[in-house]
Order: C-alpha cells, then sequence, then structure tokens
C-alpha cells in the first residue's frame, strides 16, 4: 500500500504566526534590559492574565468544565507560598514549589467535584473556593480579613525581585502555551472536546471520561496557582479577600468569551483586550467593571464566537487552530 | 430463568454456538422508579451471530443496549462479554474490550470534523496510536461513505450522514460486538440497501451484531434469529419467521404498528 491518510501538520502560516510568537517571547525576555519599572509591572500582570485566560480556556473551552471557582487555586497557591516562605524557604523556590503543593491539593479534590453534572460543577467550584478562603482565614498568620506580606521579598532589591517576577512570568506564559498546543494537538484534546461536546457518547466510544477531565483539571489548577503565586509575588500582601476573590473567575469569563471559547488563540487575545481596556479605563474604578460588563454584553449580541470569531469571518480559517486535517499521502 | 432456558432451547441455534457467547445477559434487571424498563431480561449472541430485536416503542431495546453497552447500572442481573463477567465495568472499558454501539438519535461531537469523530473512536476505543489510527479512520470514513465529509465540522452534517457517522465511530474502535440502534430509520431504499451491503460486510468479517430496527424486510436479510420485546420483557425469540408469527409478537407488535 503506497498511499494511505495522515493527519495534516502545521500550515505554512500557522508556522510563521509560531515564529512570530517566538520572536515575540525573546523580546519579552529581552525587555527588562531597556523597559521601565512600570512597564515591566504591568507586563508581569500582563502574563498573569494570559496564563489564567489560557487555563480557564483549557477547562471550559475544550472539556466543557465550566468553572466560577478557579480562584480556589490562584489563592490557595498564594498561600502554600506565603507559609513556605515564613517557614524560612528562598522566596523564588517558594514560588515554584507553591504549583506543586496545589497539585497536591487539587488531586483529592478532583474526586468530589468531576463526577457532577456540569452546573452543579460550575456552583461547587465556587463553593469549594469560599471554603479553602475561610479555612485559611482561619491560620493566625493570615489573621483573618488582615492578610500578611511576604516581608521577605522586601528584602530583595526591587529591581532584581521586579526583574525575576517578571521573568518567571514570561517563562510560565510561554510553558502553558506550548504544553496546551501539544496537548491539545494529542490525544487528550480530541478525548475533551469528545467529552465537551457529549460526555456519554464519549465515553461510548472508549473515553475513559474520569481520568480525561482529571488531566484537565489538574493542569488547570496548577497553571491558575502559578498565575495566582506570580500575582502574588508582584503585589507582596497576600489578602484572603483578593486572592480568592470571585473576580477572577469574572476575568477569566469575559477574556475567554471576548477572545473565543474553544480556539487556541483565542483567550491571548481576550487577555490582550482586557489588560487594554484596564490600563484605559481602570481609573475609572467602578464604572470600569460596569464597562467591563458593557463589553462583553456588546460580544454576547454582536460577536458571541468574540474577537476569534471575526477573524474566522473575515479570513475564512481559524489562525493555530487544533483541527486534525485529514490529508492524503503518496508513497 | 427455567422460562428463558425452555425458550433458548427451542429456539434456532445456529451451529458455531457452541463455548461461551460473545455476549450474555443474564436476567437484566433496571428500574426506573416503580417501572420495570428491563424485567428481567435474558438473552445471547454468539460468535459472528447477527440477531435483531423488534418490538413496540417502550419496550425497552434501546434500555437493552444502554446495559450491555455500560451506559448505565442495571439493578440485578449479569451480563458476559466471551465468558467475562463485565457487569460492573465502565461504558469504556466495555468499549475497549470490543463492545461497541451507536446511537438511535445521533449524538456525533458537534464540535469537531467528521474525521476527528471518528479519529477519537479509533485512539481512544481501537487504542490505535496516532498514525495507525488516522489511516484507519481514514479506511472507516471509506467504507461509510463519508470521505467527502471527513474535514467538514459534524454539526453540518444531515441525518443520513449523521447515522453514518454513528456507526463509522462504532467501526473505528474495532468491535467484536456491535450494538446497532435504528439505523435503518429516515433511509430512503437505496440508502437501506446500501446499509445492508455495510453490514453484511461486517458480519461477513466475523463481526456480532445485535440490531434494533423497526424495518423489518432490512433486518430479515441480515440477521440470523430475531428477539422481540414487549414491556420490558422478551415476548418470543428463535427463527426470524417463525417469531414474525408468533400470534403473541402480532397481537404486542404488529397489531399496534402495522408495517
Amino acid at each position: 500500500m503506497n498511499r494511505h491518510h495522515v493527519i495534516a501538520g502545521i500550515s505554512a502560516p500557522d508556522r510563521r504566526l509560531m515564529a512570530a510568537g517566538g520572536l515575540i517571547a525573546l523580546g519579552l525576555f529581552a525587555l527588562p534590559l531597556f523597559g521601565s519599572a512600570l512597564v515591566v509591572d504591568k507586563l508581569t500582570l500582563l502574563m498573569v492574565y494570559i496564563i489564567l485566560a489560557v487555563m480557564w480556556n483549557l477547562l471550559a473551552g475544550y472539556a466543557g468544565l465550566v468553572s466560577v471557582g478557579q480562584q480556589a487555586f490562584i489563592g490557595l497557591g498564594g498561600y502554600f507560598v506565603l507559609r513556605l516562605v515564613e517557614s524560612g524557604m528562598p522566596p523564588f523556590l517558594a514560588i515554584g514549589l507553591g504549583g506543586f503543593l496545589v497539585l497536591l491539593a487539587a488531586w483529592p479534590l478532583s474526586w468530589l467535584v468531576l463526577r457532577l453534572k456540569p452546573a452543579e460543577f460550575a456552583v461547587a467550584m465556587w463553593v469549594l473556593a469560599e471554603t479553602i478562603r475561610s479555612i485559611v482565614m482561619f491560620d493566625p498568620l493570615v489573621q483573618g480579613e488582615t492578610g500578611r506580606s511576604l516581608v521577605s521579598l522586601n528584602a530583595i532589591d526591587p529591581d532584581v525581585r521586579r526583574t525575576t517576577i517578571y521573568l518567571m512570568a514570561v517563562v510560565a506564559v510561554v510553558v502553558s502555551l506550548v504544553l496546551s498546543h501539544a496537548l491539545l494537538r494529542g490525544r487528550l484534546g480530541g478525548e475533551s472536546q469528545a467529552i465537551r461536546d457529549d460526555e456519554e457518547a464519549a465515553s461510548s466510544v472508549g473515553v475513559s471520561t474520569l481520568r480525561v477531565k482529571r488531566w484537565i483539571f489538574l493542569i488547570s489548577a496548577v497553571g491558575c496557582a502559578i498565575a495566582g503565586t506570580i500575582w502574588l509575588a508582584s503585589a507582596i500582601t497576600f489578602q484572603p479577600r483578593s486572592a480568592f476573590g470571585i473576580n477572577w473567575s469574572i476575568f477569566m469569563l469575559f477574556m475567554v468569551l471576548v477572545g473565543g471559547l474553544g480556539s487556541y488563540l483565542g483567550p491571548v487575545l481576550g487577555a490582550l483586550l482586557f489588560f487594554a481596556l484596564q490600563e484605559v479605563f481602570g481609573d475609572f474604578g467602578a464604572w470600569y467593571l460596569a464597562g467591563i460588563g458593557v463589553v462583553a454584553i456588546l460580544f454576547a449580541l454582536f460577536a458571541p464566537r468574540g474577537i476569534m470569531g471575526l477573524i474566522i469571518g473575515k479570513t475564512g480559517q481559524e489562525p493555530l487552530s487544533m483541527r486534525k486535517l485529514l490529508i492524503m499521502r503518496e508513497g | 430463568m427455567t422460562m428463558h432456558k425452555q425458550v433458548a432451547r427451542a429456539a434456532a441455534k445456529p451451529a458455531h454456538s457452541t463455548g461461551p457467547a460473545a455476549i450474555e445477559a443474564t436476567g437484566l434487571v433496571k428500574r426506573y422508579g416503580s417501572m420495570r424498563a428491563l424485567d428481567a431480561v435474558s438473552m445471547r449472541a454468539d460468535r459472528g451471530e447477527a440477531v435483531g430485536i423488534v418490538g413496540p416503542n417502550g419496550a425497552g431495546k434501546t434500555t437493552l443496549f444502554g446495559a450491555l453497552a455500560g451506559t448505565f447500572p442495571v439493578n440485578q442481573g449479569s451480563i458476559t462479554y466471551h465468558g467475562k463477567v463485565i457487569t460492573y465495568e465502565s461504558a469504556a472499558t466495555r468499549c475497549a474490550m470490543g463492545i461497541a454501539r451507536t446511537y438511535q438519535v445521533p449524538r456525533p461531537f458537534i464540535g469537531m470534523t467528521v474525521f476527528e469523530n471518528v479519529l477519537v473512536a479509533a485512539r481512544a476505543g481501537g487504542g490505535r496510536d496516532k498514525a495507525e489510527a488516522a489511516d484507519f479512520a481514514a479506511h472507516v470514513l471509506d467504507e461509510t461513505g463519508l470521505m467527502k465529509l471527513a474535514n467538514t465540522p459534524a454539526a453540518a452534517a444531515g441525518l443520513l450522514d449523521r447515522k453514518r457517522i454513528e456507526v463509522a465511530r462504532a467501526m473505528a474502535t474495532s468491535p467484536q460486538v456491535i450494538l446497532l440502534d435504528e439505523i435503518g430509520g429516515g433511509l430512503t431504499e437505496a440508502e437501506l440497501v446500501e446499509l445492508i451491503v455495510l453490514i453484511d460486510t461486517l458480519k461477513a468479517g466475523g463481526m456480532t451484531i445485535i440490531w434494533i430496527e423497526h424495518i423489518l424486510h432490512a433486518l430479515l436479510k441480515v440477521i440470523d434469529r430475531l428477539i422481540c420485546m414487549s414491556e420490558g420483557r422478551i415476548l418470543a425469540e428463535g427463527d426470524p419467521h417463525d417469531v414474525m408469527e408468533n400470534p403473541a409478537v402480532r397481537r404486542a407488535y404488529l397489531g399496534s404498528d402495522p408495517e
């Protein structure tokens, strides 16, 4: 047999996009050499947003797991770092280890929530986040609402601290984008989409639905935790109300829905838009939140598939699509 | 139980029915509240045998498929596959072992292309690696007449093509037992002929087929044995023509739903 069918490789335009992405990443790594402290700080926040959007999209857009409680892992990541640092661990090591500890915590929790139906799962995740926050607030170190600062971070030279945290954030973004790309192109990608579309039918074509959902859930938990530790490191003060705030979920929802749910690049575009809106209108206080709401409504009404939907409408194809195309090859 | 044995003994069984059945259910009970969707159902299909199931709506035919495929647990009874007890295995495990099913109302993965629908089945249920799965999925698309739609969204497929996707997805898991749930419904006469050819090919390849169908003439062209269900029980089973002549079957099935 000299003709056979294969899955098409990455297209030429997508390769160019990936190369451009690589150049942007290199530029971001070099930025602290010439960027001001303010720019570095702002971009660190943008990186946190991108990670969160990518993780939420992995959950909701590819596995159909709509969560409004990912702040459980953002807050928990921050809390673990605080605890580790207080026990004498060097802060940057603690930031790395925080994500791993959240993995250990999320694993048993996955048994509780993943058997639930979609709507129950969404609510259960919120309840879980609130429960974990309440427990954390009992810790004398946190002192309820008061919170606590990562004092040992203050001891480090501010420029070194800022640059290190920023570089960690860029690495985390690169890793989450590369990892989720590999994941979605691979077996887990197809299986999770099958679960999203019809869980029962997925199990009857042999997909171990719980195993697949657990993988996605754990990856997303760790991703959110890492974003949380980076955010804490740049904000320095850990306050349970903000670290475990429902705001995080609202931001993630906004970024992914406006960017394009279930597309690879959509969440990144959504994070960029969200960041830009925050930069321009952030000073208006509560009005800024209302403005975010208006933008979300406008998208829901006029571009329900988000920015990515608009791009597909214009060009006819999705850049960096995770579609597996069947092609015939000779020889 | 003894009733069933008598019925089974009276049934015209094919010559190759020695050894454990490909799939066998014994005393299956499935309750929904006070309603017994399956009321002590026992049935078997031997290797390479094609068994048809008929019965009025609500007879428990699709529920039987759900029980065999592991879509939901049964309240009582046991299921064996080539002699091995699988009563408590998950749907995914049963699929990997070689039991595939289709759905009466097609349930394609609508966010994926037709090829991706079949590919995920070839990888997950069929246990094939990426390169092998792609080629095998293409082969299945060819056999089911879906090749020209391979890279189009499954959401855009019409009813006939959705039924084809159901069969293709099941075939892609490389099953030894395939449960077909009314795949002939809504098809034109020409399409039915194509379908019968396809099922005959599966049968010739040694696959065990259990087929629920209202379109009797299509069913009778393929099956070796016929089971008639009514109100969660097996009313009659055996040689297809004998079963159709059975007065109880005519009353329960044909009387209420003439062809």
